[in-house]
């Protein structure tokens, strides 16, 4: 009999919670330090008790092998932690994201004395959570790390806005339409502007606002461009602001746009709002985007027009 | 009195200099230091005090140079941390002024000191004297760079190069990155100075080629980098008559950057996908083993 895994199912808000309180960075003393007092301490009882000898000597050879073997093992086990912190980030990157949320969750309680590596950790839990759609517990990740985070730190808005996301998924309208009010008179860089522009075009449809959201279309380009190809979620919420006021032409060119950046299966997915439009045409790569070239150079070929 | 130099005017004379000074002010007092224990231990009671005054003397040289290293060290990686959260460029220079007149002990601090100074003139597009840091660094016997620091300044050097359409210059850099394993972002960077650098030397197929993925790790991308390599696989699918896929390609470029100018240089190396790691500190961690 074979046993096949149970499906993989992201953590519960609770789990998480309970993830978060016990993995919770601590104060704690630097066992390096403690680690070279107590050789220096070792090194000078044996001096002061030892008769000068081959057995003092030995001994302290012994004691100084001993500490630089422990400097050798906190170093491998410090580059191993950074690997992983490394290892979970590229795997969000990659949108392997169920691979990075379990990485990161084991990763999270060997780094009680590293508060650094540990919020971002968690800041990659939140991200994972939300493209799992486990909106629920990326919310917890989000009010674990602003209770954390100190107040003028730079990422405290993007947490805020990861977390109106969040609330809006979850149609905490009235939270997220707070949260809306108060962040639009922060001063936001260019890239937390794109966030919220994206929230409120979000909001929009989810109130059956679509006059608002479509009348934002003017500006949407300049605005939510910083977002680089997330800026597609955008373009499909005014996609299908048009569509739902009856104006076919203008649905289907904002939908091309947004399928040039996102496929529109991805779009629907994150933005289940948006599915009506799954029927337009795509923006999608023409057939000939995969020419029957030879493999990419490596190293590439050496050129003399320089 | 003749004035200082600037020590933001990089030299590469006063940099040898710099570089080497460190090394010798520890070489002097660890052979004092040493000469004097010998003497010690050798001739015990028969030279009289001096090998005691000597050890005593390097010993003292070794905590003043360090007293004085520490707070060199502090003042570098404040600059650091300032170049390397984008603050404003007079800001950063003034700290990286600050603290690169102090005299130090550690080549680390050094180096860390000159990859700043590297990574703020690159981003205020001073490609000419970026290169130049880059290229000293790089070629420097002396220096161990970390790998981490090795790979961004390559990828600087490379690209500077590409901004003087130095070709040479570039694919021999090019073809340093590609023979040492890279992280995640940093193939990400070096993609897209290789699509620069192919469609420039008018590799056309090969820049086109796996197209799919080039453009998944493209998407990777700052919006601003990945349109400007949007745009050359753009020119590169022109120049091989596939003028659908040409148009394509410059319609995303269009939208990942509506302001791009064509003519203006762009960073490929601009730091990228800021949602998923916003609590890092930027700065890189000042690792005086090194020395």
């Amino acid at each position: 009999m074979t046993l096949t895994p149970p499906p993989f199912q992201p953590p519960s808000a609770e789990q998480v919670r309970v993830h978060l309180r016990a993995c919770e960075p601590r104060p704690s003393i630097n066992i390096n330090t403690v680690m070279m007092f107590v050789s220096l301490g070792a090194l000078l009882i044996i001096w002061e008790t030892v008769e000068p000898g081959w057995v003092s000597l030995s001994v302290t050879w012994m004691v100084i092998a001993g500490y630089l073997a422990w400097r050798a093992y906190a170093t491998s086990q410090a580059r191993s932690i950074q690997a992983g912190v490394v290892n979970v980030y590229e795997l969000t990157l990659l949108r392997r994201s169920r691979e990075a949320l379990l990485g990161a969750w084991d990763l999270l309680p060997r780094l009680y004395r590293q508060p650094a590596e540990h919020a971002q950790v968690v800041s990659i839990m939140t991200n994972c959570l939300m493209r799992l759609r486990a909106y629920d517990p990326a919310v917890e990740t989000c009010e674990y790390l602003l209770a954390h985070v100190p107040p003028q730190h730079p990422a405290g808005y993007l947490i805020r806005l990861q977390r109106l996301l969040g609330h809006l998924h979850l149609d905490r309208l009235a939270d997220a339409d707070d949260e809306i009010r108060s962040l639009r008179n922060a001063s936001l860089g260019p890239y937390e502007a794109a966030v919220l522009t994206t929230a409120h075009l979000y909001q929009q449809i989810k109130t059956n606002h679509h006059d608002d959201a479509a009348d934002l279309a003017d500006e949407a380009i300049d605005r939510l461009h910083p977002l680089g190809i997330e800026a597609g979620y955008g373009y499909g919420l005014i996609a299908t602001a048009f569509h739902f006021r009856g104006d076919a032409d203008a649905a289907g060119r904002w939908w091309r746009r947004a399928t040039m950046l996102i496929p529109g299966h991805a779009i629907a997915y994150d933005l289940p709002e948006t599915v009506a439009m799954l029927g337009a045409p795509e923006g999608v790569h023409p057939p000939f985007a995969r020419p029957s070239c030879p493999p990419p150079p490596r190293p590439p070929r050496r050129c003399d027009h320089g | 009195m003749a004035d200082r130099p600037d020590p933001l005017t990089f030299n590469p004379t006063r940099f040898a200099m710099r570089i080497e000074q460190t090394q010798l002010v520890r070489h002097v007092i660890g052979w004092l230091f040493f000469g004097g224990w010998l003497a010690l231990v050798v001739f015990d009671d028969k030279l009289g005090t001096w090998p005691v005054n000597l050890v005593f003397l390097a010993g003292l040289g070794w905590v003043v140079a360090m007293f004085h290293s520490a707070r060199s060290a502090r003042l570098v990686q404040q600059a650091a941390s300032l170049v390397a959260s984008n603050a404003p460029g007079d800001v950063a220079e003034s700290a990286l002024r600050a603290a690169g007149d102090r005299f130090t002990v550690h080549r680390a601090v050094r180096v860390l000191y000159y990859h700043h100074l590297a990574i703020l003139r690159h981003r205020q597009r001073r490609f000419a004297e970026s290169a130049a840091i880059a290229a000293a660094l790089l070629a420097h016997p002396d220096i161990r760079l970390s790998a981490t620091q090795r790979h961004h300044l390559l990828l600087m050097l490379t690209e500077s190069l590409l901004q003087f359409n130095d070709l040479n210059g570039a694919h021999a850099c090019l073809m340093q990155l590609h023979a040492e394993p890279l992280p995640l972002s940093e193939r990400v960077q070096r993609l897209g100075m290789q699509l620069i650098y192919e469609s420039r030397c008018g590799l056309d197929r090969h820049a086109l080629s796996s197209l799919d993925g080039k453009l998944d790790m493209l998407d990777l991308m700052a919006p601003t980098a990945a349109a400007v390599c949007h745009q050359h696989l753009g020119w590169s699918a022109q120049r091989t008559g596939h003028a659908d896929l040409a148009a394509w390609l410059h319609e995303r470029a269009r939208l990942l950057a509506p302001d791009l100018n064509a003519a203006a240089p762009v960073a490929v190396t601009a730091p990228f996908d800021r949602a998923v790691r916003p609590l890092e500190d930027p700065t890189p961690a000042l690792d005086l083993d090194e020395d």
